[in-house]
């Protein structure tokens, strides 16, 4: 795997991840998820208590983790990025929110449902960008 | 990528996943976590009679479904190259949940965050193991 393509792919997803999420979950999403929260109060933190730096390298290890994953793939192209990020981000929000709402009130199931849906449409999104970039070195070679 | 490794190393992940996440979070760290989770957050947590199963089984056969997926797009076929990926991938995917989760939720603290990503990635380490020597079964037989 080369080390350098994997590292700038978990940038540039990271930024991507940061930038979709802010627009998604921070915006489109906000009144809806607010809306269909579990019957847990006092879990989420208010803005002004939110962790920036977790939040930031959250995305970032996002991105990594994305981009880990489509050089093992030999990914190299926006399509395939988009089609493997599509699978990766199903699966791993899916995953994760099965887990959650399993075990915990923190949301219903509408919620579940469309958070795995915005989750897989944005890893595909950020997945065709990471493709992309690790595309660009083997049309210009 | 064989449909058919891909279903069944997958199914095979997510029993294994299911057994050590019994093992390590239900058991050995259950009181660890207890310790180092805010009030709001065990609030928030159901007890055990009002688990919902069907999902914790759901998601334990995507985690291994996961894994599978990326071990048979990575081409790994033996338990050292699987247990590396998956390892990786791992320890990533907790490290990212962790994070997020500190930063949107008052569930816990940073040393419960620490030692849930340890824990994750040694599990995935071992889930990735047993897939990827399942994986490389049919190649050594050809």
């Amino acid at each position: 795997m080369n080390t350098n393509k994997f590292l700038v792919g978990g940038i540039i997803g990271g930024i991507a991840y940061f930038l979709l999420g802010w627009l998604v979950y921070g915006m489109l999403l906000m009144d809806f998820m607010t809306n269909n929260a579990g019957t847990a109060t006092g879990v989420m933190k208010t803005e002004s208590e939110m962790v920036w730096w977790a939040l930031i390298v959250g995305n970032l290890l996002s991105g990594l983790a994305l981009s880990y994953v489509l050089n093992k793939a030999g990914v190299s192209g926006a399509a395939a990025g988009a089609s493997v990020g599509a699978v990766f981000g199903l699966l791993v929000c899916a995953a994760f929110d099965f887990t959650m709402f399993g075990t915990s009130n923190i949301y219903t199931m509408n919620a579940m449902l469309v958070d795995i849906a915005a989750s897989t449409v944005m890893t595909a999104v950020v997945g065709g960008i990471v493709g992309w970039y690790l595309g660009m070195g083997k049309k210009a070679s | 990528m064989n449909t058919n490794k891909f279903f069944v190393g997958g199914i095979i992940g997510g029993v294994t996943n299911f057994l050590l996440g019994w093992l390590v979070w239900g058991m050995l760290l259950m009181n660890f976590m207890k310790e180092h989770t805010s009030e709001v957050g065990k609030a928030a947590m159901r007890s055990d009679e009002n688990m919902i199963w069907w999902a914790l089984i759901v998601a334990n056969l995507l985690l291994g479904f996961l894994l599978s997926y990326i071990l048979n797009k990575s081409g790994a076929t033996s338990a050292g190259a699987g247990a590396s990926t998956a390892a990786v991938v791992g320890l990533l995917m907790s490290a990212t949940i962790n994070c997020f989760n500190y930063a949107f939720m008052d569930m816990g603290d940073t040393t419960a965050m620490a030692v849930d990503i340890a824990a994750s990635t040694v599990v995935s380490a071992i889930v990735g193991g047993v897939i990827g020597w399942y994986l490389g079964m049919g190649k050594k037989a050809a």
